[in-house]
């Protein structure tokens, strides 16, 4: 048979009409063999090959072998799952590009930034240890986001919180797989973002498509849910919970062109519900559901309870005069709450929509700079992801802009470490060169913000 | 025009064969048990003094005149010049002059082109054997197709034209050594892709032929194209995890002599196709590991003579393999 396909230019038009999608995961398990090796055998050699005894983490001596026939742990083809899943998601990209999740390899610190531009951010940052500026803590890079464990990448377990904050997972058993379930039994079973799973004696549908950029369930399959991210009781092999994954995973859709500049326009997902309580299954004693009208339970709301209708200082004089949800919409920059609900929303400040219906999210899911209506239907709330990326970010607490000084722009102009030693340029910079800086602010123009702008917490507070 | 030459098969006894001695020909053959194999040899990994030098998916570029490899390292901007022992002999770029450097490639003269990112910008530095800095190449005359989105990513130089690649556009730019346009084109509707939903479609080897033909990796199709001047098309491949088969197909490579080298990332090993032979595959080597000869993840190949270098993650530097016959 004659391996080859001679084809004209022609005839291939008539194939890119079609948009055909090659997605590896489709919304749930993909094919075995692309992650794992049955019996460490292909073409009479070994396939698993071991793993590096240099590099500690979760391939713990005796799960990997360089033995034919006697695999990695969980027949894996990579040194770890986190290894396995970066052979695809990690990518030497010029600009963020796809799927990629990490830029690789990492830059030297301040030489350049990581590239890729994904909602959840580059993995890459976590490399990116900057010099101590100002008065402020020295940004460091285990410090940026999820230390996920991945020896072939060089992404290594966090040295300092050893389990999750409030919670109890171990910190050297983090991975990819924490999260993302790359099995995924869980999907979406009707328009509402109804979650359901398969699981002895019961019947689901079929997951046939993507969950995540708004295909809708009909009446013979499912979609996968939201990334993938693990559902109640998911439990990995590699690792038992200490916490059993008590919350399903969040309803959100993404645009499908994700990862990409926000310079000119924000990447809009349109987050759901749910997001919050997802968080908690390994979060949990940070997690607080509701909105604290008594003020007492003194700890900052996030989910599905968490409603931008809450009162807030209307400004002038009166403590509970407003919502949090009419200073978001008012609120431009530092100084400036002349804004309009239709072009409040900012990525940088994004909220869950209070609603699982696939279609009213994909709608709202864009990167054209069309969608920029904030919040308006009394149903918002405020999320982990409105302050935190989930993968990593340029600043400490993996936030989305820099808590780690007094103001994000000093005279209208990003911070720079490269700036006059003792100034206020230098001092806000967080270590970070301007181009770093602007970078991590997603390539947005400072001139974007006030000549003096300070932290987004302001976008919810209005307290500049 | 783009060049027009085509591509050439060698002609072979076989060719002036009926069909039927052809089929009986391949019978006896395969009672034979005759399978012309090609053997990849792990030489040793790129080094200096001390040792070798530990690197994560560099980048290569190839000086055939002086049978020199050059590695951008993108992860420090440096270039490191290795001779055909693989010993570092030369190094560049590192003070950030050139800013942050992609790739680079040289002319039949020894001049080298170096293709940089500084912010969403992208620049061409004309650098001499040294690698000091003699000019930026000023692009003229481009179509629209390459002034508004084009992010070159790789850079070629063949024959007397610098080939200017952006891979997530899925365009190529060719101009004359001083950087005036002759011709460009987009080569997603070739391959059947559709453009808005570009961004599915990573594409993760890239290389340009001597004779001008583009030949790329797109892992989630688990295909190799080859896209002639005249824009003829051909592509093989089959997804799979036994040999000769892509799992996670990476970067590619093509010799002088028909071959055509593919590192498969996720199996870890460097596959050889007969581009002469409907791409019959011909061997595979390396497998994962961290013994002497193994990849770990490998990336980026090239070919200098009869010597295959393999960049891979891990900090496991460059492997250097010599291809045989057997």
């Amino acid at each position: 048979m004659n391996a080859s396909k001679i084809l004209v230019a022609a005839a291939m038009l008539t194939l890119a009409a079609s948009g055909s999608a090659f997605a590896f995961h489709d919304g749930g398990v993909a094919y075995c063999d692309g992650c794992h090796t049955m019996h460490n055998s292909s073409g009479n050699k070994s396939m698993s090959g071991g793993r590096n005894t240099a590099l500690t983490g979760w391939n713990a001596a005796g799960k990997a072998s360089t033995t034919q026939f006697q695999g990695n742990a969980f027949l894996l083809q990579g040194s770890d799952d986190s290894s396995t899943c970066l052979n695809c998601h990690a990518a030497n990209d010029a600009t963020g590009s796809g799927y990629h999740v990490m830029t690789f390899p990492a830059p030297a610190v301040n030489a350049a930034a990581p590239v890729e531009r994904t909602p959840g951010g580059d993995f890459a940052w976590l490399t990116q240890t900057f010099p101590k500026a100002g008065y402020a803590a020295q940004s460091i890079g285990e410090r940026h986001g999820h230390n996920v464990v991945a020896q072939d990448y060089g992404l290594t377990a966090d040295a300092t919180l050893l389990t999750a904050p409030g919670g109890q997972y171990d910190a050297k058993a983090l991975s990819c797989a924490s999260c993302h379930d790359p099995h995924s039994r869980a999907r979406i079973v009707d328009a509402n973002g109804t979650i359901a799973y398969a699981k002895p004696g019961q019947k689901v549908l079929p997951i046939g498509a993507s969950g995540s950029y708004g295909a809708v369930a009909d009446a013979n399959t499912a979609t996968g849910v939201y990334r993938l991210l693990g559902g109640a009781n998911y439990s990995q092999m590699s690792y038992s919970n200490p916490l059993a994954f008590n919350a399903d995973p969040p309803v959100a859709v993404a645009p499908s062109a994700y990862n990409r500049t926000e310079g000119t326009s924000d990447t809009r997902v349109a987050y759901g519900q749910g997001m919050s309580e997802w968080c908690s299954n390994c979060h949990r004693s940070i997690h607080n559901d509701n909105t604290n009208a008594a003020n007492t339970a003194l700890i900052h709301p996030a989910g599905n309870g968490a409603k931008l209708t809450a009162a807030a200082n209307d400004l002038n004089g009166n403590a509970t005069g407003t919502t949090i949800a009419a200073l978001y919409n008012a609120y431009k920059s530092s100084g400036d709450l002349t804004g309009t609900q239709a072009a409040s929303y900012s990525s940088l400040v994004p909220y869950e929509e209070g609603t699982g219906v696939i279609a009213t999210l994909a709608a709202h899911a864009d990167t054209t700079g069309t969608q920029t209506a904030g919040p308006t239907t009394g149903a918002e709330n405020v999320m982990c992801l409105s302050c935190h990326r989930a993968h990593a970010t340029g600043f400490n607490s993996m936030t989305r802009w820099n808590n780690n000084s007094e103001f994000l722009t000093v005279a209208g102009a990003w911070p720079d470490f490269a700036a006059a030693a003792g100034s206020d340029s230098l001092k806000n910079s967080n270590g970070m060169n301007q181009a770093v800086y602007q970078a991590a602010m997603y390539d947005r123009p400072a001139s974007k913000f006030a000549y003096d702008q300070r932290s987004l917490c302001n976008k919810c507070h209005a307290k500049d | 025009m783009f060049m027009k030459k085509p591509t050439t098969r060698k002609k072979s006894i076989a060719d002036a064969l009926p069909t039927v001695a052809k089929w009986l020909l391949l019978a006896v053959f395969l009672l034979a048990g005759v399978n012309a194999e090609a053997k990849l040899d792990y030489l040793y990994n790129l080094s200096n003094f001390n040792g070798p030098i530990a690197s994560s998916w560099v980048n290569f570029g190839i000086d055939t005149a002086q049978k020199e490899l050059y590695v951008v390292n993108p992860s420090d901007q440096s270039v490191d010049v290795f001779d055909k022992s693989g010993l570092v002999v030369h190094s560049f770029g590192d003070d950030g002059e050139f800013g942050v450097i992609r790739g680079l490639t040289l002319d039949d003269s020894g001049t080298i082109y170096l293709l940089s990112n500084i912010g969403t910008h992208f620049r061409v530095f004309v650098a001499n054997f040294r690698g000091a800095l003699q000019e930026e190449l000023k692009l003229e005359g481009l179509s629209p197709l390459f002034t508004d989105d084009f992010r070159p990513d790789r850079i070629f130089c063949r024959k007397g034209h610098l080939y200017l690649v952006d891979t997530q556009q899925f365009k190529v730019l060719m101009t004359d050594l001083r950087g005036r346009y002759e011709d460009g084109f987009s080569f997603a509707s070739i391959i059947g892709v559709n453009y808005k939903k570009r961004s599915d479609f990573d594409i993760r080897g890239f290389t340009i032929d001597g004779d001008g033909t583009i030949i790329f990796s797109i892992p989630v199709q688990s295909q190799v194209y080859l896209l002639s001047p005249d824009k003829k098309l051909k592509s093989f491949g089959q997804r799979g995890s036994s040999p000769g088969k892509f799992n996670v197909v990476g970067g590619v490579a093509a010799d002088d002599k028909g071959h055509l080298y593919v590192a498969d990332t996720l199996r870890c090993v460097i596959m050889i196709f007969d581009r002469t032979d409907d791409f019959k595959f011909l061997g595979e080597y390396g497998y994962r590991g961290f013994a002497t000869g193994n990849l770990i993840a490998p990336m980026e190949v090239a070919v200098l003579g009869d010597l295959v270098y393999v960049s891979q993650s891990a900090n496991r530097g460059v492997s250097v393999y010599r291809f045989a016959s057997e």
